[in-house]
């Protein structure tokens, strides 16, 4: 999952990214509203972690400008303001979470993990498609009962294809939500990386659920 | 003020502070001494006076050696009262009357001191008899005043000498120093990079210092023109596309064309796009590796499973040119590193192998360990690197048959055996790849017998946290 920060307290940005990326996302930070729309602009993203007072662009207008493009990707909202006027103002204008400085990280963690998991429409962090149960908060997948041992690479893109079931994605797509800005290139590596995870997914097991569509890309579906 | 005013100047003032106090110290030292041996002279004196003394038949009688001035001594005999009875006193000597017996006196004078000494004794048949000797102390004696004389006339000419051969010596010495600077003007003040002190043979610091410029200007230019190789190369690798996607556009916007060959056109210029795309993003991944902004994120990876599918992968265009790969990979080869980085380090030797190797070729891959570190060979029985062309592959687009890999990888979006490889941007990358690891890459061939890479990384690894490059 790659998410995007922004947030213009440069400390805090640290903190948050190295907090999230410990959490196996793939994070691109930036520090003003400015940055974050090309941000948004250049790349697609699973969630983003928006603070509302920053230089050039403000949080809000940078969300309103996001809503009007038809960008759905979920927003939780960083701020100092906690007056209910501020959060309503902030809830209205398209945001989906609303979390007040100072914050704890497990709560912050909590509701990223809450708004991907209304984002995929599930009831729980887990997937399971046939035998197949992906346990997102353990980072653990079974196949029946035998647990699967994944690299987080090879867990990241896999959670990636569960979240987007029977949709085929590109290996450009793949490359852009599984890895941030500070990498590039190399789209064979996603080759490998797939072949790897059908190898350890679906060998000796039936039926078959990484799909490869030729001159598309991969599906993960029944 | 210059360096060598600086040295002369207080090199100048140590030796004359010290050759001054060397000389007082022998002047203080020596007279010191002279005037002890002295002051021995006028207790002798006197005392010897008394043996040429003799009373006889009721008459005192002086022997002439008592009358001489014996170096400068003034003898004069007093009877038991004070009276004077015999010999001189000096005119100019006044004072010190009385009579003290075995003491040496001093009375001052201008320019000088009296010594003095009395002695009485008795003499038989007369009775007490006192002798005096008066000697005059200057503080000097002749042959210190010669000496002091000699010194004076002779130090300016020392002083002066000192100064102007330690200035010579000095400009000399630092004399390659201004040509150095001088040097240096030229190369800031023009483009001229070529420009070098060139120092003739010598073995000291100046010396020393001038090669060592010579060396890092000979490091600085290579540098800069690989810099300047390196924008070309950029330049040219973009260009290429860049055109054909130009004149594609060119030829599919006319009113002629029919659809199908727009299509062609169309997807033509998509896979010169993804040409470029390839190229930008091998580009990004190194200056970011350069400037230590490519994080690693080390794993417990399974090097020979990884090993294995990366082989599958590459298959498709090792089949294109009939060649067989073979994996030789000793089991449980687990190891702590960047997967990614690890599947790139192996996609790019690989395809390398397969890029240069022969039709109906072999590519072998071998994967072993020691104790502490993965061994990994790539060899092929290709066309082989030229001995004077081993060191240059590592540098960025640098490529042994450009014209050959240029075609192998100016295919489609899902041809093309590798992302970097074909842009000669593999290498580098699986350098830096090892050197990031805390291992190394080496690289041995035989043109037209084949090549070998050997890579050895750590098993464990270690964060660092100098830039690995």
């Amino acid at each position: 999952m790659r998410l995007l920060v922004a947030e213009d307290e440069r400390d805090l940005n640290a903190v948050i990214t190295k907090t999230l990326i410990k959490n196996h996302y793939s994070v691109d930070s930036c520090f003003d509203g400015e940055e974050a729309l090309s941000c948004l602009e250049m790349a697609e993203y699973d969630a983003v972690v928006l603070d509302i007072m920053m230089p050039k662009i403000s949080g809000l207008t940078v969300l309103k400008t996001l809503r009007a493009a038809k960008n759905r990707v979920p927003v939780l909202l960083l701020t100092a303001r906690d007056s209910v006027a501020d959060r309503v103002a902030g809830l209205d204008a398209g945001a989906d979470d609303y979390l007040v400085k100072p914050f704890s990280f497990d709560e912050l963690l909590a509701r990223i993990r809450v708004m991907l998991r209304r984002e995929s429409g599930r009831p729980d962090n887990c997937f399971r498609i046939a035998d197949l149960t992906i346990d997102c908060d353990a980072r653990t997948v079974f196949r029946g009962n035998t647990p699967i041992a994944l690299s987080s690479r090879e867990f990241s893109i896999l959670e990636y294809l569960a979240g987007n079931q029977g949709i085929v994605l590109s290996r450009d797509k793949i490359e852009q939500h599984i890895w941030n800005y500070d990498y590039e290139g190399g789209s064979n590596v996603v080759d490998v990386y797939i072949r790897y995870l059908r190898k350890k997914i679906d060998e000796g097991h039936t039926p078959k659920l990484i799909h490869t569509v030729r001159g598309a890309g991969y599906v993960l579906k029944e | 003020m210059t360096i060598r005013k600086k040295i002369t100047l207080w090199y100048t003032a140590f030796m004359a502070l010290f050759v001054v106090l060397a000389l007082c110290l022998l002047f203080v030292m020596a007279s010191g001494r002279i005037l002890s041996d002295t002051r021995t002279r006028l207790k002798d004196t006197v005392l010897r006076s008394f043996d040429e003394i003799e009373y006889d038949d009721g008459v005192l009688t002086f022997d002439d050696d008592l009358n001489y001035l014996g170096a400068g001594i003034y003898l004069s005999v007093y009877n038991s009262d004070g009276a004077l009875i015999y010999g001189r006193i000096p005119s100019s000597f006044s004072g010190a009357r009385l009579l003290t017996m075995d003491r040496i006196q001093q009375v001052p004078f201008s320019g000088g001191v009296w010594y003095v000494y009395d002695y009485c004794q008795a003499v038989p048949g007369y009775g007490d008899l006192w002798v005096r000797g008066i000697l005059f102390w200057s503080g000097m004696d002749d042959s210190l005043s010669t000496l002091l004389l000699f010194s004076l006339v002779l130090f300016p000419f020392f002083v002066l000498c000192t100064a102007l051969g330690g200035y010579s010596i000095i400009r000399r010495a630092l004399k390659p120093l201004s040509s150095m600077s001088e040097t240096a003007r030229r190369i800031s003040g023009g483009n001229d990079l070529t420009q070098r002190i060139r120092l003739p043979e010598g073995a000291d610091e100046v010396h020393g210092l001038a090669s060592t410029f010579d060396q890092m200007m000979d490091r600085l230019q290579a540098s800069f023109e690989q810099e300047k190789q390196f924008t070309s190369d950029v330049s040219h690798e973009l260009r290429t596309p860049v055109a054909v996607i130009l004149s594609q556009c060119e030829y599919a916007v006319r009113d002629d064309v029919s659809d199908s060959e727009r299509l062609e056109a169309l997807s033509s210029i998509r896979s010169q796009a993804n040409r470029m795309s390839g190229l930008l993003s091998g580009l990004l991944t190194l200056a970011r590796a350069d400037q230590n902004r490519l994080p690693l994120h080390p794993e417990r990876i399974l090097l020979n499973d990884l090993a294995a599918i990366v082989c599958e992968e590459q298959q498709e265009f090792a089949d294109a040119k009939k060649i067989a790969l073979h994996l030789e990979a000793d089991p449980d080869l687990w190891m702590e590193a960047d997967e990614s980085m690890m599947i790139r380090l192996l996609i790019n030797l690989i395809s390398n192998a397969v890029r240069y190797g022969r039709e109906n070729g072999n590519v072998w891959i071998r994967l072993s360990r020691d104790r502490d570190h993965i061994l990994g060979r790539v060899e092929d029985d290709g066309i082989g690197i030229p001995e004077d062309q081993l060191d240059l592959i590592w540098n960025r687009f640098y490529q042994v048959d450009p014209s050959r890999s240029a075609k192998a990888s100016g295919g489609g979006a899902t041809s093309g055996p590798a992302g970097e490889g074909g842009y000669g941007l593999g290498l580098p990358m699986v350098r830096w790849i090892a050197k990031a690891h805390g291992g190394t890459v080496s690289v041995a061939s035989h043109p037209g017998e084949g090549t070998v890479f050997a890579f050895r990384i750590p098993r464990f690894f270690e964060e660092k946290g100098d830039d690995p490059s």
